[in-house]
């Protein structure tokens, strides 16, 4: 049984669980440290958009239905795209992000690729097969709803570098304070897509 | 499997099962310029020089 | 994305205008006075296209409607112009954009039909250039996604009009090479042939009537797509496998029962002509329904007539036959030849079990047209019992000759109305 330290109401016990959630009635951001629920600010406001799915919808990929249990969006150059963290049954998850018709599925790579984050569109990474820089740009997290596997924070920015194999695969490395964190996943079709509303 | 192509499937396995038992039969088996005495006919033709 | 819509006063000739489409668009084209503006650098004018004469096209940016269920704006349109042998073919490419799909493409083709188009993220291993369509003997494919599509037709076209916003940049004479492929109720079309070119797949589907009603248009197609060719019938593999299986399965009944010389169940052995006639007796096993009698004679350049008369046990004459035997050889310029065979036979029906005596004599004989003369002096006479008769399952694996054919001769000119507009042609 847990509550909101910032409007005391309850808090689910899946959310109240995760490393990091926001709250459904206030939209505080909470995180859990030595059994408490702390507030950590707001979690931004999630403008209407169509999308292709929300929160709550179940998804297929990879074979299997996912649960989209946390959404954040980011703003970049040329407007924002929307990141959902989807759990199967078995509560292994990805990220799966969204923009404009262009969805990818990532998950997290053990063991990233050694190299420096290469600084220029066209530049080669050598991982795998090898992949090509398609783009470089900065992301700062706009809005926050659901749970995540990990601490975001609404205000943080993010340097990522998207990188194609010439078999689709995207690997995508994303810094923040000074950490570097890589993904790699493929891409979904939007019309393909099997989607179960909540 | 739709209800046409097991209809299909029977048609097929029909055709075979009758023209095995019409083989089995002998039917159509005697050569061209064989008669039957009894009945005047029989065979695939009537009496004459076959090469 | 974005979802504002965006509303602008062109810099160059002030004209008011709504840009629609999402936060991809690159650049924008005045309707008016044919600025190219670029949408990631405040709408600076990157070119000015004048005398550009605008299409006649059902189509502007902003008019909506819904494909496959998802709700798409055109947001710009695009005309390529593409010349070949002295004729040449223009349509006209709709950019459309859906927020949660993202971009495509609306074309309004010759024939009337409307296709939508949209980008494929697949990456065969395979590719497929115009060289190597150029060079290729026979009709080039490429699998995509788990199916393999045919050539249909190489593209080299040039934009000649351009208005509203896309999500590239296209210049006006740009010229763009593409290759089109066939395959189930759609096609695919690739380009980026070099290393400098990123590699693109895109398919195409025909709208729907109620797609393209949704556009506020009628269809009113008045020609010949190879997308608007009915689809391969859906049972056109299974009734090709379960032909061929039974055709197979007929032959191999037909090998496994088929006649050869049946069962031995008399026979002479080679005595002299004079022997004849000879009476033969022999019985019928209960599945036995025929029986084959062969006869042999060394007659050379000449013929002989065996006549045959089956009695069964109690005396009485069944059945009678006649069989002629004719064999001649000789040289001439061409070499040595022959005509006829030494060996001939006769299938009698009969009943069984039974016991039956078979008469064999040779009634008449001769030599060329009118000589009566014996040219043999030996004959070798056997009887076979057989339990099948060929020409049922012949005939059954016939039918089933037929049916896989009929399929796939129909498979054959359907595939061919989809093919009428190819530009490939076999060479000899």
């Amino acid at each position: 049984m847990a509550n909101c330290p910032n409007c005391g109401d309850h808090v689910a016990e899946a959310l109240a669980a995760a490393p990091m959630a926001v709250c459904p009635s206030c939209d505080t951001t909470l995180y859990r440290l030595d059994g408490r629920l702390l507030s950590a600010g707001t979690a931004g406001e999630m403008h209407d958009a169509p999308l292709l799915f929300g929160l709550g919808d179940r998804i297929r990929v990879a074979g299997r239905w996912h649960e989209a249990v946390g959404h954040a969006r980011f703003a970049y150059s040329t407007g924002w795209w929307d990141e959902f963290w989807v759990e199967d049954a078995e509560g292994d998850g990805r990220w799966v992000s969204i923009d404009e018709g262009d969805v990818v599925s990532q998950k997290p790579l053990e063991t990233p690729p050694v190299a420096r984050v290469p600084r220029r569109v066209g530049a080669i990474v050598s991982f795998g097969e090898g992949y090509r820089v398609t783009e470089i740009d900065e992301g700062r997290c706009i809005a926050l709803r659901g749970r995540f596997p990990e601490r975001l924070a609404v205000g943080d920015t993010y340097d990522y570098v998207n990188c194609m194999a010439s078999n689709g695969e995207l690997l995508s490395g994303e810094t923040h304070a000074g950490e570097t964190e890589w993904f790699l996943g493929q891409w979904l079709d939007p019309f393909e897509l099997e989607i179960e509303r909540a | 499997m739709s209800p046409v192509r097991i209809l299909f499937l029977l048609l097929c396995a029909a055709i075979l099962g009758g023209g095995y038992y019409l083989s089995s039969q002998g039917i159509w088996g005697a050569s061209a310029g064989v008669t039957s005495i009894r009945t005047g006919s029989g065979g695939m033709g009537g009496v004459g020089r076959v090469k | 994305m974005t979802t504002e819509v965006r509303a602008i006063n062109c810099p160059a000739c002030g004209a008011g205008q709504t840009i629609h489409g999402g936060g991809r668009v690159q650049t924008h084209v005045c309707p008016y006075c044919g600025s190219a503006l670029d949408a990631l650098d405040d709408f600076r004018v990157l070119a000015r296209y004048t005398d550009m004469i605008r299409p006649q096209t059902p189509l502007k940016p902003g008019d909506t409607g819904t494909i496959r269920g998802v709700a798409f704006t055109v947001i710009g349109l695009i005309r390529w112009v593409e010349s070949y042998g002295g004729k040449q073919w223009r349509w006209v490419d709709h950019q459309v954009f859906s927020p949660t799909h993202g971009y495509g493409w609306i074309t309004v083709e010759d024939s009337g039909h409307w296709s939508f188009t949209r980008k494929l993220r697949v990456y065969p291993r395979q590719w497929l250039t115009p060289d190597m369509v150029e060079r290729a003997d026979d009709r080039p494919h490429l699998w995509i996604g788990g199916e393999r599509m045919t050539y249909y037709e190489t593209s080299d076209a040039r934009i000649d009009y351009l208005e509203g916003a896309f999500n590239w940049v296209p210049r006006l004479g740009d010229r763009a090479t593409s290759i089109t492929l066939v395959g189930q109720g759609r096609m695919v079309t690739i380009s980026g042939f070099d290393d400098d070119t990123e590699r693109e797949v895109e398919e195409t589907r025909l709208l729907t009537r109620e797609e393209q009603e949704s556009f506020g248009v009628a269809p009113q197609p008045h020609g010949p797509h190879p997308l608007a060719v009915r689809p391969r019938w859906r049972h056109h593999g299974f009734v090709t496998a379960v032909a061929a299986g039974f055709f197979l399965l007929t032959a191999l009944f037909g090998l496994a029962f088929g006649n050869g010389d049946g069962t031995p169940l008399a026979g002479t052995g080679r005595i002299p002509v004079s022997d004849l006639p000879v009476e033969l007796e022999f019985e019928t096993a209960p599945s036995i329904r025929l029986v084959k009698l062969q006869l042999y004679t060394d007659v050379s350049n000449g013929w002989a007539w065996f006549d045959m008369e089956l009695e069964d046990e109690a005396g009485e004459a069944v059945l009678s036959g006649g069989r002629e035997i004719s064999y001649y050889s000789g040289r001439d310029s061409d070499g040595r030849w022959t005509e006829g065979s030494q060996r001939g036979s006769v299938v009698f029906p009969v009943d069984s079990p039974e016991r039956y005596t078979l008469s064999v004599e040779m009634s008449e004989y001769g030599s060329g047209q009118a000589s009566d003369q014996l040219t043999s002096s030996v004959v070798d006479i056997r009887v076979g019992g057989l339990r099948f008769s060929w020409r049922p399952l012949a005939g059954t694996a016939g039918v089933f000759l037929l049916i896989f054919l009929a399929t796939q001769a129909a498979e054959f000119l359907r595939r061919g109305q989809i093919m009428a507009g190819s530009d490939w042609t076999e060479e000899d």
